[in-house]
């Protein structure tokens, strides 16, 4: 009996580690790439990463620092705008009794239906009426627009959940509703604030098509773009057709890759406690 | 105490509120009847007659008060009556334009082919003359002489102004430097339009007085009683120029070109008509004083004033009678019947808001609806950013997408609603059907890839026995997701890549050269290519979430279900997928509504290509957002938004008969 479940485990284990190596190719392959040149590439392509060529990070490093930058300054903006304004939003809903709530909240929830494909079309139009085009403020202000809804249905949910107890001891000392919201409410928030932040940082920091249609400027470009569109020569000192240095964009893929890397870091266990904790019941 | 005689007060004003009541809605009737009495509609200040002659009319002049003569797009000359056409003579080349001489005994028509014809009333020949260019425009002078513009080519310096007389000797021939679109003979000297949106004026010896500039391209030229100059442009203004050049006033009336503008009365009155069969009737100041949608095609020639009336040509041949006299009244009906609408909404609130006074448990209500919106007023504050950017970002653009659906919104003409047009288009349209069956495609194969290598992954590491080597694991699999998405399709286009791709070297290195293929390049297989993007389909999403419901079942059913003596497979079928459904139905809705909506990765890998065997319909509203079709990206959103709600729907469905179990 325990021999057979010996057996069964090695086979798990195996089985795991197969599919584990299998999803880390394009991983490897990027990180060995980004260490190497990339005429050795086209010449050998199983050729070993040794000795490493740190320069290809110096060369992705000045194209794609700006593009990273100016792609968390959005972040920042969207995120920091959708947080602050839902908060109190989510707060007022839960803890606050006011003619329409109940209409205003289905309202909310209806509007959590309406999928995004049926959104693009009229809000290009609206960006260009409002002149949001072609700036990082007015696609922030967009992705706070946007953002809305989801946040302030989790916030709701959440201070629904607190003890309204705390509440109106605040209230009972004098404090305002925003005082409230801010010394109460806001710190015991943060486990779905951080949820919140996670979810919309690796959307803003993935999205594509939005960016692409709202930004023309080449100077303006998220990093999503710059890195759809990166191509530096490797052609050039061989004086033979040009072909792409896969070794300064596979560094670039690295470095576009820390951002996300960082924040996993600090919110792994948010973001797998949030998934896993079983309360994901649609 | 003071309570008290505010209830005494408040029973004295409800006596006060049920009269108020009662005289409001006496009011109202009076106010009605008095409109139905005395301001009476008497129907449309204009009338169609059914079309005339055959082909498209494009100019109408009236030659006496029966007859009209008019050339139409297949180069016909017709005298018309009220019966229609009398009389009409083919004519070579493609005709231009067309003018009556002062004294009303000839027709003049020029040609593209370089030809002015002079003809009698019965359609005789007279006489025929070349000009140097296609004849653009032409108008008879007082003295029996004819202003010709004519010119060669498009958009050259190759364009002159002539003044003619019937044998075709020219006073003097002037050069003008740019297309002219348009001429008109004064008393005196000769006006002309250009299609770089100036006017200019000719004095009688040729020479160029003034030339003004106007905003789009002139259409159509015509003069006033007092010699001032009326302009109408492609872009639907009409302007009055002095007759020393100077701009009067511009106004805008309309999204199309404008194809009639002339003066309708001694007043000043203004007629103007565009390309959508809108007329319009101005005052002197050029303000709009009525219009109305006649359609009945292209309003584009004045063809004569009888008594009160005036007769209007469209393209489509059709005759526009139009009564100033009730058109203009028809203005002061709209302002009535606006100030009818105020006073009965007004009134109307007035007799429900004192009824409601006048009940005393009623307005105790409304007391009390009116202290609780006071004490909402902090809620509303915080509320107020969230509502301004929910209407702005999520209601809006809602409400514009359905709408737009409907329309034939672009850059390149005017907005109209058109109905289903979108929607026609769509079914007949070949890439959307493309589109839609690899959308399918993806969708199926999308399902099968996220319900089975997460679910099998999750399993194994939640029975692995080691808690530690468990979450080292879980971990490990998690830490592939930290590429941004844009970086793992880009890694996937590079390992396809023919020549340097990873998985043709991989090939080669195995001895299987045979094997090679163009993995993005090879239509029959590009979108399997696509597919297979992202093997093994570890999706960290669907895997926690999945971890997350093994984690959740209790502990006791696995105990009394190893006493039963339950294998490994029959624990997955009888235990672990039941209790887990919730959890795979969630990530089918993702899924399905991230298949319908996605197109980011098919952007990067292909563009759709080679040849269409990768297109989306996601990507093709992209493509049609690009071109500046709104109405048509709208209408595909529209019906992809349909897919994604008959999800929603289903998926709301289940859940509640989960709920019920």
């Amino acid at each position: 009996m325990p021999g057979k479940i010996n057996a069964r485990e090695i086979v798990s284990y195996s089985l795991l580690l197969v599919i584990l190596i299998l999803s880390f190719v394009p991983i490897i392959m990027m990180l060995s790439m980004s260490l190497r040149d990339s005429l050795m590439i086209y010449g050998d392509f199983w050729g070993m990463p040794w000795p490493p060529k740190i320069s290809n990070y110096s060369f992705a490093l000045i194209d794609l620092m700006a593009p990273i930058l100016r792609t968390l300054y959005l972040c920042v903006v969207s995120i920091v705008g959708i947080m602050l304004f839902a908060t109190l939003s989510g707060y007022a809903f839960a803890r606050l009794k006011f003619v329409g709530r109940n209409m205003m909240f289905w309202i909310i929830v209806m509007l959590m239906t309406v999928p995004g494909v049926l959104l693009l079309t009229p809000n290009f139009v609206l960006a260009d009426w409002l002149h949001l085009k072609n700036s990082l403020e007015g696609l922030a202000v967009f992705y706070i627009g946007g953002g809305q809804l989801f946040a302030i249905f989790l916030l709701r949910t959440f201070f629904t959940s607190q003890p309204e107890e705390m509440f109106e001891a605040a209230r009972v000392e004098g404090a305002s509703e925003f005082r409230c919201v801010w010394s109460i409410a806001l710190p015991l928030a943060r486990p779905i604030l951080i949820t919140i932040a996670i979810m919309n940082f690796l959307s803003i920091y993935n999205d594509l098509i939005w960016p692409m249609l709202m930004i023309s400027t080449p100077n303006l470009q998220t990093i999503s773009m710059a890195l759809a569109n990166y191509a530096p020569d490797a052609g050039n000192s061989i004086g033979k057709i040009s072909r792409p240095d896969l070794g300064i964009i596979t560094s670039g893929y690295v470095f576009a890759s820390i951002p996300l890397l960082l924040m996993f870091m600090v919110g792994m266990r948010y973001f797998i406690e949030g998934l896993t904790s079983g309360s994901i019941k649609a | 105490m003071p309570s008290i005689s505010r209830e005494k007060g408040a029973a004295l004003f409800a006596g006060t509120a049920r009269r108020t009541a009662i005289g409001a809605a006496i009011l109202i009737v009076l106010a009605n009847l008095l409109y139905v009495f005395v301001f009476a509609s008497n129907g449309e200040p204009y009338q169609v007659s059914r079309s005339l002659g055959g082909g498209r009319v494009m100019k109408a002049i009236e030659v006496n008060t029966q007859t009209t003569a008019a050339i139409t797009s297949d180069s016909r000359l017709m005298l018309i009556d009220s019966q229609g056409a009398v009389r009409e003579q083919k004519l070579e080349g493609t005709v231009s334009d067309l003018a009556l001489s002062a004294d009303r005994s000839k027709i003049y028509v020029g040609t593209s082919d370089r030809k002015v014809f002079g003809f009698d009333l019965s359609l005789e020949e007279l006489a025929s003359f070349n000009v140097n260019g296609r004849v653009i425009g032409l108008d008879s002078a007082v003295n029996g002489e004819i202003a010709i513009a004519y010119g060669i080519g498009q958009y050259t310096d190759r364009f002159w102004v002539g003044l003619f007389d019937e044998s075709g000797e020219a006073r003097y021939k002037t050069k003008i430097g740019f297309d002219v679109n348009a001429v008109a003979a004064g008393t005196q000297g000769v006006y002309f339009g250009t299609a770089d949106s100036k006017v200019g004026y000719l004095s009688p010896a040729g020479e160029e007085l003034w030339r003004t500039n106007l905003i789009q391209p002139i259409t159509r030229l015509s003069l006033s009683g007092s010699e001032e100059l009326l302009a109408g442009d492609e872009r639907g203004h009409v302007s009055l120029v002095s007759a020393k050049g100077k701009v009067l006033w511009i106004n805008k009336l309309s999204e199309y070109p404008i194809t009639l503008v002339a003066e309708a009365d001694e007043t000043g009155h203004i007629l103007a008509g565009d390309k959508d069969g809108k007329l319009f009737v101005l005052d002197a100041e050029g303000y709009v004083l009525y219009d109305a949608q006649v359609s009945a095609g292209a309003i584009n020639s004045l063809i004569g004033f009888a008594s009160e009336e005036i007769l209007l040509l469209t393209d489509q041949g059709k005759t526009v009678t139009v009564s100033l006299g009730s058109a203009l009244d028809a203005r002061r009906m709209f302002y009535i019947q606006t100030a009818l609408i105020v006073t009965n909404a007004l009134l109307t609130l007035t007799a429900i808001g004192a009824l409601v006074w006048s009940v005393a448990s009623w307005r105790a209500a409304v007391i009390r609806f009116g202290r609780r919106l006071k004490r909402s007023k902090s809620a509303y504050l915080l509320l107020l950013p969230s509502i301004i950017l929910i209407l702005i970002f999520n209601i809006a653009p809602t409400l514009m997408a359905v709408f737009y659906s409907f329309t034939n919104f672009s850059l390149k003409e005017p907005l109209k609603v058109n109905g289903l047009d979108n929607f026609i288009a769509l079914w007949s349209d070949r890439f959307f059907w493309i589109g839609i069956w690899n959308m399918f495609l993806i969708l199926v194969t999308s399902i099968i890839k996220e319900v089975t290598m997460p679910l099998l992954v999750a399993e194994l590491i939640f029975w692995l026995r080691s808690s530690r080597l468990k979450y080292v694991l879980r971990t490990a699999y998690v830490v592939p997701s930290i590429v941004p998405g844009v970086v793992g399709i880009l890694l996937w286009k590079m390992m396809y890549e023919p020549e340097t791709g990873m998985i043709n070297q991989f090939l080669s290195a195995i001895g299987l050269d045979s094997w090679k293929r163009a993995w993005l390049g090879e239509e029959s297989i590009a979108l399997w290519s696509i597919i297979m993007a992202g093997f093994p389909f570890v999706s960290i999403f669907a895997f926690l979430i999945y971890f997350g419901g093994l984690i959740g079942i209790s502990r006791d059913i696995y105990d009394s279900s190893s006493i039963d003596g339950i294998g490994t497979w029959g624990r997955f079928w009888k235990i672990d997928l039941p209790m887990i459904r919730p959890q795979i139905r969630l990530i089918l809705f993702f899924t399905f509504i991230g298949s319908i909506q996605g197109f980011a990765n098919i952007f990067l890998f292909t563009r759709g290509g080679p040849g269409t065997s990768t297109y989306v319909p996601g990507l093709q509203m992209y493509n049609q957002i690009s071109n500046a079709n709104f109405g048509y990206a709208s209408a595909i959103g529209f019906v992809l938004a349909i897919f994604v709600l008959a999800g929603s729907i289903l998926n709301l469905r289940y859940s509640k008969q989960e709920g019920v179990e």
